[in-house]
C-alpha cells in the first residue's frame, strides 16, 4: 500500500499546483501532470473513486481558467465582473464522469436582470474562458455547448425564461437541451445562483407528464448491441469494425435510464451514482444494484478505450478495440450489462407506449 | 343513302371472308403450329434469360464501391460477347453435340439448322436448332456472369477474359454435357432442370478458386483478420439487379420446358417464385436474429440463393416442399456467407454462397422432395425422391452429381489460374486497387464527377 500512499500524497499536492497555475499555458502543463499521475492509479482503485478524483481535477482545472480569465478581463481593460455570476457544466463533466479526453460542456449563469454592461463583460468572459479551457486541453464542443455561445451564457432570469421556452415545445431540438441542461453541476462562481438556476429547473419538470414522456422519447434511442443469439455486436464497418461501441451501446443507455428515474422523483444530484444513491433511499426499485453494476462496467470501458498520447493530451474514441474485447472477464462482465440495457430499453419503451396512450 | 350504306356493308363483309378463305385453302397444319408455338416459347425464355445480364450487371456494379462500378458494369457485356462466341465455335459442340459420355464431339463452329443431326440430345425437342442453342447459349452467359462476381475489385481484366474464355470453352461445356448433353451424369439420371449444377454451381466453384487465389480486397479484414464489410455505393442499384434477375428466372426455369403445351411450365413458374419469396424472407429473418438489425443486402441475396435453389428442383417438387427448399436456402446461405467471411474468403458478391452453396442445396432437394407425378408429368428424369418412395437411389445420384461437378470445376479452374498466376498474375497492383479499377484498367471512371469530388477531398485531408 505504501507506494500507493505515496503518489495519493503526490497527486495532493498536484491538485494544489493547479489552482496556483499564472497562465493558460502553465495550467496546460499543470493538468498534463495531474494526468500522469491519475493514469498510474487507473484500473489499480476502484473505478468509482479514479472518476471522482478525474473529474476533481477537471474541476480545479476549470476554476483556475475561471481566475484567469478575470484578470484576463481585467487586463483587457473590462475591470472586475459587474456582478455575481457561476460557471456551470454539462453533459459527461456536469454528471462527474467526464474522462480524461472529455471535450468542454459549460455554461454561465449571471446575476440579476440584463443589461447592456452585463452583456458586454460576460460575452467576451465566457469566449476567453472558453479560449483557456481550450489551451489546457479541453477541446471546444462539437454541439456548441459553451460559455461562448449566447445560447448557454445568460442572466438567471434570461435562463428561467429559455427553460420554460424548451418545456412549452415538446420537440426534439429543445428536449434535447432540456437533458443537457438536467445534467448541469456547479463549479464556480456563486454556488447560490446555481442553486437556484436548479431549482426552476426541477419546479418546471415536476408533474410534467407530457414532458417526461418527451424526455423519454428522445433517450430510448437504441443501438442493437446483442443479437437474439445473445451474442455481443461489434461494428460491421467503417475505422473502428471489429470494435463496440462503449458510449453509446451501454454507457449513454445506463445514464438515460438513470436520469429519466431521477427526474421523475426529482432526485436533484446530477453524477449517476448519486443519482442511484437517491433513487435507492426510495425504495421503489428492485433492480437497482444491477444498474450500478453494469453502470460501473460501463464507466471501467469508457475510460479503457485504447488512446492517443498527443503532447500530453490524449484523444480517444468511444469504441473498445477487439484486443480489449479479447479479454474474458470484460467481455462477460459487457455481456451481462448488455443484457440489462435490453430489458431497461424495453421496460422504457413501454412505458413510453403506455405515456403515448394517455396523452393521445 | 341507303345505297351507299348497303355497298359498304357489301365490302366489310368480303374483307372478313378472304382471310377465312385464304386459311381454309392452305393453313399450317397443327404440327406446325406446335413448332411455332414451341419456338417462339423458348425464344421469349432465352430473350429473358439473356435479359439477366442487366439483372447481373446492376447487382454487381451496385456492391462495389464507386470507383470500381463502371469497370464492373462493362464486364457484363464483356462477359456475354465472350461467352457467347466461345459458346458458338466450340462450347454448343462440346455440350450438346453427339459425342461419348465426358464430352461432346460433333457440331463445332455452328451452322444453324442444317446441323441438327450432330445434335442428337436436344432432338426430343421440336423447337428449331437456331432457337435452341440461343437459349443454351444464354445460360453459358448466365454461368460466367457468376465467374465475374468472385473477381470483383482487384482482378486484372486480361485475367477474366483468359479465363473467360477457357471457362466457356472447356469447363461450363463438359459439365453440361454431362447432365444435359447425354453424358454419364444424364444416363445415370441427375435431376437438374434449369441448372442449379450445370449453371449455378460450376459457375460458382470457378468463382471461388478465383476468389481464394486472388485473396482478399484490400481492407476487407483489419489488423486481428476479422473481416470489415466494405459496402457497395448503392444498394438500390442492387435492388434493381435482384428485381430483373428474378424476372429472368421466369424464363430461366419455365423456359427449360421448351414448350408451352399442356402448360407444365406454369407449375414451374409458382415453385420458382414460391421459393424466391420464401428465401428473401428467411435470410432477412436470419440477419436480424445474427446482426440485431434486419439486412437489405442479406435479404437480396437469400432471394437469389433460394432461386439458384429451385432451378434444378423446379419441375420436380411440389409447391409446399419449394417453400422449404427457399427457405433453407435463404436462412442457411446467410449463416455460410458469414462462416467463409470468419474464414478469411472475401467472396464481394458472395456468389459462392450464392450460387455454390444454394446450388449444391438445391442439386441434393430434389433427392429429397422429387414426386414420382411431377416426374411423369413433365419433369421427365430421374427417381422419386427420399420423402417420397424412392429410397436413398437418387439422392445418390444427386450428391454423385454434385461432387463430380465440384471436383471437375475446381481441379480445373485451380489450374488455369494458378498458370495465369505465374505467367501474368492475377491481381493489379496495390496502386491501382487503390485508385479503383475503373481508372487503372480504363482510364476513365464510371462516376466521373462523384470520383473527382472524393480524390479531392482525400488530397485535401493527406495535405492536412
Amino acid at each position: 500500500m505504501a507506494p500507493m500512499e505515496s503518489t495519493d500524497r503526490e497527486l495532493e499536492q498536484v491538485y494544489t499546483s493547479i489552482l496556483t497555475a499564472g497562465s493558460p499555458q502553465e495550467l496546460k502543463e499543470r493538468r498534463i501532470a495531474c494526468q500522469s499521475g491519475l493514469l498510474q492509479q487507473l484500473n489499480v482503485i476502484p473505478i468509482e473513486e479514479w472518476t471522482l478524483r478525474v473529474n476533481k481535477m477537471h474541476d480545479l482545472v476549470a476554476r483556475q481558467a475561471v481566475t484567469l480569465s478575470e484578470a484576463q478581463m481585467k487586463e483587457a481593460g473590462y475591470g472586475p465582473p459587474p456582478c455575481a455570476y457561476s460557471f456551470i457544466v454539462f453533459g459527461s463533466a456536469g454528471r462527474e464522469e467526464a474522462t480524461l479526453w472529455s471535450d468542454q460542456d459549460n455554461g454561465l449563469i449571471v446575476e440579476g436582470e440584463p443589461d447592456g454592461s452585463k452583456r458586454s463583460y460576460f460575452r467576451t468572459f465566457g469566449g476567453i474562458l472558453s479560449d483557456i479551457l481550450e489551451v489546457a486541453g479541453y477541446e471546444k464542443c462539437e454541439g456548441k455547448v459553451m460559455s461562448s455561445e449566447p445560447l448557454w451564457n445568460k442572466t438567471l432570469s434570461e435562463w428561467q425564461e429559455q427553460l420554460a421556452g424548451w418545456r412549452g415545445q415538446l420537440e426534439w431540438e429543445p428536449v434535447r437541451y432540456l437533458i443537457i441542461a438536467s445534467d448541469m453541476r456547479h463549479v464556480a462562481g456563486s454556488a447560490d445562483l446555481s442553486a437556484r438556476w436548479q431549482e426552476s429547473f426541477h419546479a418546471g419538470y415536476a408533474g410534467n407528464e407530457k414532458l417526461a414522456a418527451a424526455v423519454l422519447r428522445n433517450t430510448v434511442r437504441h443501438k442493437a448491441t446483442l443479437n437474439l443469439l445473445g451474442q455481443v455486436l461489434t461494428e460491421r464497418f467503417g475505422d473502428y469494425a471489429g470494435g463496440f461501441d462503449v458510449k453509446y451501446g451501454v454507457y449513454i443507455p445506463l445514464v438515460n435510464f438513470v436520469r429519466h428515474l431521477s427526474l421523475a422523483h426529482g432526485v436533484r444530484a446530477s453524477s449517476t451514482l448519486k443519482r442511484l444513491d437517491q433513487l435507492q433511499k426510495l425504495g421503489r426499485y428492485e433492480h437497482l444494484d444491477a444498474v450500478r453494476q453494469a453502470f460501473l462496467t460501463a464507466l471501467r470501458m469508457r475510460v479503457n478505450t485504447p488512446y492517443e498520447d498527443k503532447d500530453g493530451l490524449l484523444s480517444s474514441s468511444d469504441y473498445m478495440g477487439e484486443k480489449e474485447l479479447k479479454n474474458k472477464q470484460l467481455f462477460a462482465e459487457l455481456r451481462e450489462s448488455l443484457l440489462l440495457v435490453r430489458r431497461l430499453h424495453r421496460a422504457l419503451q413501454r412505458q413510453l407506449r403506455s405515456a403515448e396512450r394517455r396523452q393521445s | 343513302m341507303r345505297k351507299k350504306m348497303l355497298m359498304m356493308f357489301l365490302a366489310m363483309i368480303t374483307l372478313m371472308i378472304y382471310p377465312v378463305s385464304a386459311f381454309a385453302a392452305e393453313g399450317p397444319t397443327t404440327p406446325d403450329l406446335q413448332i411455332g408455338l414451341n419456338t417462339a416459347f423458348t425464344f421469349l425464355a432465352f430473350i429473358l434469360v439473356f435479359f439477366m445480364q442487366a439483372g447481373f450487371a446492376l447487382l454487381e456494379a451496385g456492391s462495389v464501391r464507386m470507383k470500381n462500378a463502371g469497370h464492373v458494369a462493362g464486364k457484363t457485356v464483356l462477359t456475354l460477347a465472350i461467352a457467347c462466341l466461345c459458346f458458338w465455335a466450340v462450347g454448343f459442340g462440346l455440350g450438346f453435340g453427339n459425342g461419348n459420355g465426358f464430352i461432346g464431339t460433333e457440331g463445332f463452329l455452328y451452322g444453324g439448322e442444317g446441323d441438327a443431326s450432330f445434335f442428337e440430345s436436344l432432338a426430343f425437342s421440336d423447337v428449331t436448332l437456331n432457337v435452341k442453342f440461343l437459349f443454351q447459349m444464354a445460360f453459358a452467359a448466365v454461368s460466367l456472369a457468376i465467374v465475374s462476381g468472385g473477381m470483383a475489385e482487384r482482378a486484372k481484366l486480361s485475367v477474366y477474359i483468359i479465363f473467360g474464355i477457357l471457362f466457356s470453352v472447356i469447363i461450363y461445356p463438359v459439365v453440361a454435357h454431362w447432365v444435359w448433353g447425354g453424358g454419364w451424369l444424364a444416363e445415370m439420371g441427375m435431376q437438374d432442370y434449369a441448372g442449379s449444377t450445370v449453371v449455378h454451381l460450376t459457375g460458382a466453384t470457378a468463382a471461388v478458386v478465383a476468389t481464394i487465389l486472388l485473396k482478399p480486397r484490400l481492407g476487407k479484414f483489419n489488423k486481428e483478420g476479422k473481416p470489415v464489410i466494405i459496402p457497395g455505393h448503392n444498394q438500390v442499384l442492387t435492388v434493381l439487379g435482384v428485381i430483373i434477375l428474378w424476372f429472368g428466372w421466369f424464363g430461366f426455369n419455365p423456359g427449360s420446358a421448351l414448350s408451352p403445351m399442356g402448360g407444365f411450365f406454369g407449375h414451374v413458374a409458382l415453385t420458382t417464385n414460391l421459393a424466391a419469396v420464401a428465401g428473401g424472407l428467411a435470410a432477412l429473418i436470419a440477419s436480424w436474429l445474427y446482426f440485431g438489425k434486419s439486412d437489405i443486402p442479406a435479404m437480396l441475396n437469400g432471394v437469389l440463393a433460394a432461386l439458384v435453389a429451385i432451378t434444378g428442383a423446379c419441375a420436380f417438387v411440389e409447391p409446399w416442399a419449394a417453400i422449404v427448399i427457399g427457405l433453407v436456402a435463404g436462412a442457411f446461405t446467410f449463416m455460410t456467407s458469414q462462416w467463409l467471411e470468419k474464414a478469411g474468403l472475401d467472396d464481394p458478391i458472395y456468389a459462392f454462397s450464392v450460387h455454390g452453396i444454394a446450388g449444391m442445396w438445391g442439386a441434393v432437394s430434389t433427392g429429397l422432395f422429387a414426386t414420382p407425378e411431377l416426374i411423369e408429368e413433365g419433369a421427365l428424369v430421374g427417381k422419386a425422391g427420399l420423402f417420397y418412395g424412392g429410397g436413398f437411389h437418387q439422392l445418390g445420384v444427386q450428391v454423385l452429381g454434385v461432387v463430380g461437378t465440384f471436383i471437375f470445376v475446381a481441379v480445373l479452374s485451380f489450374v488455369i489460374l494458378y498458370v495465369i498466376k505465374l505467367v501474368n498474375g492475377l491481381r493489379v497492383t496495390e496502386e491501382e486497387e487503390l485508385m479503383g479499377l475503373d481508372i487503372s484498367e480504363h482510364g476513365t471512371y464510371g462516376y466521373p464527377e462523384q470520383m473527382k469530388l472524393i480524390s479531392e477531398s482525400e488530397g485535401k485531408s493527406l495535405n492536412k
